[in-house]
């Protein structure tokens, strides 16, 4: 089954996505920051990495950079919260560096899961 | 953002307010923040909620109470989303754009969940009055005007009307009726009395005219007031009024309101107009 990373400095939030998506049977391995997403990322294994973006030590748009860096072909999924809208939103950042979706908090976590099976195949 | 607000015997309030950089541009980029960290949150009860529905049949009398809980996390949702709208309302660009066009957007947007006894009307005597504001913003302030004119009369049944013209330089502050005693950037006059002055450029008007249940005097003078609702709680949460505020400022404009119980209430929104010739080659435009 496919691979996940969750890279969410909010614990109860990184651990029910953890759920949601291992209920679905992909393989799921979760960050608390950017530094922490780095270090554990290998691309054998990640097909799909969903980022926050707003973290404490390396941030979101960090983290795609250097995941789209590492393995070009790794799909994004940002989610932030703080809206989509305004020229210095970090969504509409995050979508220029490279994320190939995004999500304003809040969403519903089923259309997040929707979305990760639809862009996995 | 100075804000100036006074209050007429009459049910009027007018309000004025200059740049963005005093304390209530400071707690509006606070809520920014405290949305963020409340959209994340929310999150999680919609996921735990969801969760919740799946593990349980959809006959337990469970399920209607984890559908309330995402009702209220919806609520919650929507007063997050105008925390950030306050937070963003200066970052916006401005580009010329056709008041009418927005109006005619925002009509369109409505319609659908508009009810049956309540008849909306658009009169623009001019299609051609511009304005240099972003245009996601207008059609936010009208969005907003609208949805609470519509909401004090969905009840009763009624009409909403919303008119674009143009008043005078130096007549602005006095074109409405409900804004003869505006404060601010003029000191308040008695009813009727002129108090033209030359400065200043031609100003749209935007009136949106209900005939819903109006508004006390007391009422009228807290519209604008962050978290002030008179609606039931599932209608709003008390900020689209103060967005509509903090935008009009942003675009230089200022609001008038008034309204009397049980007739309904006029807004007046006026921003400065924008002259033919300074018009650059590509403004806001709605698409055919």
């Amino acid at each position: 089954m496919a691979g996940v990373m969750i890279v969410e400095d909010d614990a109860v939030l990184r651990e029910m996505l953890r759920d949601s998506l291992e209920k679905r049977k992909y393989t799921v391995i979760t960050a608390g920051d950017g530094r922490e997403a780095l270090a554990k990322f290998r691309p054998s294994v990640i097909d799909l990495v969903i980022t926050d973006l707003l973290m404490p030590e390396e941030d979101g748009l960090m983290v795609i950079m250097k995941i789209k860096e590492i393995k070009p072909s790794t799909i994004v999924i940002a989610i932030s919260g703080g809206g989509m809208a305004g020229p210095g939103s970090y969504l509409l950042m995050a979508s220029k560096l490279g994320a190939d979706h995004v999500f304003p908090k809040p969403f519903l976590p089923s259309e997040l899961v929707q979305k990760v099976k639809e862009m996995l195949g | 953002m100075t804000t100036d607000k006074t209050k007429g015997k009459s049910g009027t309030t007018g309000i004025a307010q200059g740049n963005n950089t005093d304390p209530a541009a400071r707690i509006c980029s606070l809520a920014g923040g405290i949305a963020h960290d409340l959209n994340t949150i929310i999150t999680v009860i919609y996921g735990y909620a969801e969760m919740a529905l799946e593990s349980i049949d959809d006959n337990s009398p469970a399920a209607g109470n984890i559908s309330r809980i995402i009702g209220a996390a919806d609520r919650a949702r929507t007063l997050t989303g105008q925390m950030l709208d306050l937070s963003r309302s200066s970052q916006r660009g401005k580009i010329p754009v056709r008041v009418g066009d927005v109006i005619t957007e925002t009509i369109d947007f409505i319609m659908p969940s508009v009810r049956s006894n309540i008849q909306v009307t658009q009169n623009i005597t001019n299609p051609d009055i511009f304005v240099e504001v972003d245009p996601a913003q207008l059609f936010r302030v009208f969005l907003n005007i609208a949805v609470n004119a519509l909401q004090s009369i969905e009840e009763a049944g009624g009409s909403l009307t919303v008119t674009l013209d143009t008043v005078a330089s130096g007549k602005a502050l006095h074109a409405s009726e409900a804004g003869r005693r505006e404060a601010g950037l003029v000191e308040p006059g008695k009813p009727g009395e002129s108090q033209e002055t030359d400065a200043g450029p031609d100003h749209a008007r935007i009136r949106f005219a209900d005939t819903g249940t109006g508004m006390e005097p007391e009422t009228v003078a807290r519209i604008f007031e962050p978290f002030f609702t008179e609606g039931k709680k599932e209608q709003g949460t008390g900020l689209g009024l103060t967005v509509v505020r903090d935008i009009v400022s942003e675009m230089n404009g200022t609001l008038a309101v008034s309204s009397v119980t049980g007739k309904g209430t006029v807004i007046d929104v006026l921003i400065p107009a924008v002259k033919f010739g300074s018009l650059p080659e590509k403004p806001y435009l709605r698409e055919p």
